[in-house]
């Protein structure tokens, strides 16, 4: 029993990595049940009236595409469909190129048009800066020009588009996982601008920005991957979110395993001692 | 001088950015906006910057053939080839985008998906029924993780509406507790910046 | 407050913005009297003991035994936040430590604006050991732009420079358990300090010392035993005492009134 306590690193990282390939390749299907910060962001979407501005921050690198990319696509599908129109816009390097590739797709679905119905500002340097500026003048703090560098004047949408405040916008959602990302958006958009926000976040944030949704400064959140699954089963949509919430249910059920086993062994070994 | 002038910036710019945040005669001055544009530029300009010590501290280290000097090759060569692919054929063009598709995504997932190997073999040898105290957390870790995966309601209907509760009362109060904390924490050490209390990043041992 | 409202007071700040700015000029009043108070010489409470920071210099010693560097890592965050501006007060001691010890350090740094700051911060504090000589401008690193390639690179440094001590302090996220865990595989003491409440655990679970929340913030006042700036950090605890009263007082009003004056107030 005490072997327990000194299972081979190597052999928990091979088993890892057969639980996730066997989640991934095998659908399981579990049922999921929807939690309340996503039914109070599907909410929120669901009573916006049709041609409402939207902000988009694609606030994240190419490594966390996994968790936030389903949760993206969930909420643009929601928003298309209810004919909502949307800005995007960035403060990581690569958050523009991965809205870019997910909205593109979705919009042709929907027949929307880019510059009329969405427009993708692009990656901003500058972090809050940046986003402060927006909330005074989008023109100039995308330097009035969008992701593939055209300017602002060309796309009706920024005429509408002037600047992220609540006269402007009926909500904006940050998909984030780090600086800059929703501590910047709680403080310059929604305590200063004071606009309805939400929150798309990564399962390991979920502990630390719920006190948000709680105290009423998120009107709703995506919890990580199983938040994106939640939005898929709300808004009908079969997307790669239902097929990861089964990934984590293996991998949380084998992580319960190692910890129990691991307990065994430690306990085994606690009596062994105290035996002797 | 060297040391007073950029405190005494310091000192100057944050009073603006604090003063404009609470007066509204000072805030419709449009200082902030002002700043805001400074700081937008200085951050453009300071990824050129990042991007000229990257070229001059691994020009060196292939000069004096230092060891894996031909990893700093290889860095030089994407680093210069991918700006300069960018710039003359533009973000989206496909060439460019081939790069960002087939190097960029996977690597960076490659990276994050790696943690996922570290926290199972960290939760397997720190999560040990050791005192109360450790066995508490061990509960509430193994019920929150199961809880929040749709496994949770297969094995016990109803388990993600207690994980929930859990998140909701004593996490949520917890972690309003470690919030508060930390924002006086950070606004003492903002004082201390102000007041020209806190040098360190003036250079210096602090 | 239809007094205040009545004299035009209100109508000189910002919409929802009188509260804060009561509270902050409240909690700047608190931070100054106890500099004051330290300043004249009076007595002030001193810092409890933080094992995180007491570790440092044993941290450097072990380095300088087995003649391996000293690793440092601000996180990902910029110059704009406060994690940052607590760890420049630490490199600056850990660099004149290790200039003292003959210990070699690398600083590693994501953000171009920390980068040339860490710069001059490590070559001042060579300066102020008397050791200018010692100071190598190729140790004080920018890595790269990015979360994971950042990661990549610091776990080259890692493999190649193998140091026996981590030092990471300031804002984190998921690299956090990845950098932790290979400090760990090399063989080196690490010290983690962070104020993300997301990537805590990670800390206190993985490191041999770690730092969390506000203690990281004590810790140019505590390294330095500099009584002014130990009066910044009583100062704030006074300030957690109010927040603390003024929680209790409103949890109680909520319960017995149905309008509740002090919500009221407090959302101006």
């Amino acid at each position: 029993m005490q072997a327990l306590l000194k299972i081979d690193t190597r052999l928990i990282y091979l088993l890892t990595f057969v639980v996730v390939a066997v989640a991934v390749l095998a659908t399981l299907g579990l049922p999921v049940r929807v939690t309340p910060p996503t039914k109070a962001l599907y909410d929120f979407v669901e009573k916006l009236p049709a041609g409402t501005l939207v902000w988009v921050g694609m606030d994240y690198g190419p490594g966390s595409k996994s968790e936030l990319d389903p949760q993206v696509v969930a909420f643009f599908h929601h928003v298309f469909k209810k004919d909502l129109k949307v800005v995007i816009h960035s403060m990581w390097t690569m958050g523009g190129k991965i809205g870019q590739e997910l909205v593109e797709p979705i919009a042709a679905q929907y027949g929307k048009e880019y510059g009329r119905d969405w427009v993708n500002l692009g990656y901003k340097p500058g972090n809050e800066t940046n986003l402060r500026l927006c909330t005074s003048s989008i023109k100039e703090c995308a330097a009035n020009v969008d992701h593939l560098g055209s300017s602002l004047d060309h796309l009706p949408l920024m005429q509408q588009a002037r600047a992220l405040d609540k006269n402007t916008f009926g909500l904006a959602i940050t998909f984030n996982t780090g600086t800059p990302g929703i501590r910047e958006y709680l403080a310059i958009v929604q305590a200063e601008k004071q606009l309805a926000l939400a929150d798309g976040t990564l399962q390991m944030s979920v502990p630390e920005d719920i006190p948000f949704f709680q105290s009423g400064q998120l009107v709703g959140m995506f919890p990580g991957v199983r938040g994106a699954a939640e939005y898929e089963v709300l808004v009908g949509v079969k997307g790669a979110a239902v097929k990861a919430a089964d990934g984590q249910s293996l991998a949380a059920l084998y992580v319960a395993i190692l910890v129990i086993l691991g307990n065994i062994g430690y306990l085994t070994a606690r009596r062994a001692a105290t035996a002797q | 001088m060297k040391k007073e002038l950029p405190m005494v910036l310091a000192t100057i710019a944050a009073l603006s950015v604090l003063l404009s945040q609470y007066f509204f005669a000072i805030n419709q001055l449009g200082w902030l906006d002002s700043l805001d544009k400074v700081y937008n530029m200085m951050a453009a300009l300071a990824i050129g910057l990042g991007l000229v010590n990257l070229t001059v501290v691994h020009s060196g280290y292939i000069r004096r053939k230092r060891e894996h000097w031909w990893a700093s090759v290889v860095l030089l060569v994407c680093l210069w080839g991918y700006t300069v692919l960018s710039l003359v054929l533009g973000n989206d063009h496909a060439f460019v985008d081939w790069f960002y598709q087939h190097l960029i995504v996977p690597a960076d997932s490659t990276l994050y998906g790696m943690v996922s190997f570290f926290i199972t073999v960290a939760a397997y040898r720190v999560f040990r029924v050791r005192t109360l105290e450790a066995t508490i957390l061990l509960a509430s870790a193994v019920f929150v993780l199961l809880g929040t995966a749709p496994i949770g309601d297969v094995i016990v209907p109803g388990w993600s509406t207690a994980r929930q509760w859990i998140l909701d009362v004593p996490n949520t109060g917890g972690m309003r507790g470690i919030i508060i904390g930390t924002y006086l924490g950070a606004w003492a050490t903002a004082l201390r910046v102000m007041l020209g209390l806190e040098r360190a990043h003036l250079g210096g041992a602090g | 407050m239809t007094f205040l409202a009545q004299a035009g007071v209100l109508g000189i700040f910002v919409e929802g913005n009188f509260a804060p700015f009561v509270m902050m000029l409240l909690f700047t009043i608190i931070v100054y009297v106890m500099i004051q108070r330290a300043r004249a010489g009076l007595k002030i409470p001193e810092i409890r003991k933080l094992a995180g920071l007491d570790a440092l210099d044993e941290a450097i010693g072990r380095a300088t035994e087995m003649g391996r560097p000293v690793f440092t890592f601000p996180g990902l965050a910029g110059v704009t936040n406060p994690q940052t501006l607590a760890y420049f007060g630490l490199l600056g001691h850990v660099a004149k430590r290790s200039a003292q010890y003959d210990t070699r350090l690398i600083a590693g740094n994501v953000d171009p604006y920390v980068y040339p700051i860490s710069e001059e911060i490590v070559r001042q504090a060579y300066l102020e050991a008397g050791r200018p000589d010692a100071f190598n401008p190729d140790d004080v690193r920018f890595v790269a732009y990015d979360q994971f390639p950042a990661t990549a690179a610091i776990l080259g440094i890692y493999r190649r420079e193998r140091p026996a001590a981590t030092i990471l302090y300031g804002a984190f996220w998921a690299e956090s358990m990845i950098l932790v865990e290979n400090a760990a595989q090399i063989g080196a003491i690490s010290i983690g300090a962070t104020a993300n409440t997301h990537q805590m655990p990670f800390f206190v679970a993985g490191c041999d010392y770690a730092l969390i929340g506000e203690e990281m913030y004590a810790a140019s006042a505590y390294v330095s035993k500099e009584p002014v700036l130990t009066g910044t950090v009583v100062g704030q605890d006074w300030a957690r005492i109010g927040v603390f009263a003024l929680i209790i007082v409103g949890t109680i009003l909520a319960q017995v009134q149905t309008t509740n004056w002090l919500k009221t107030i407090l959302g101006k």
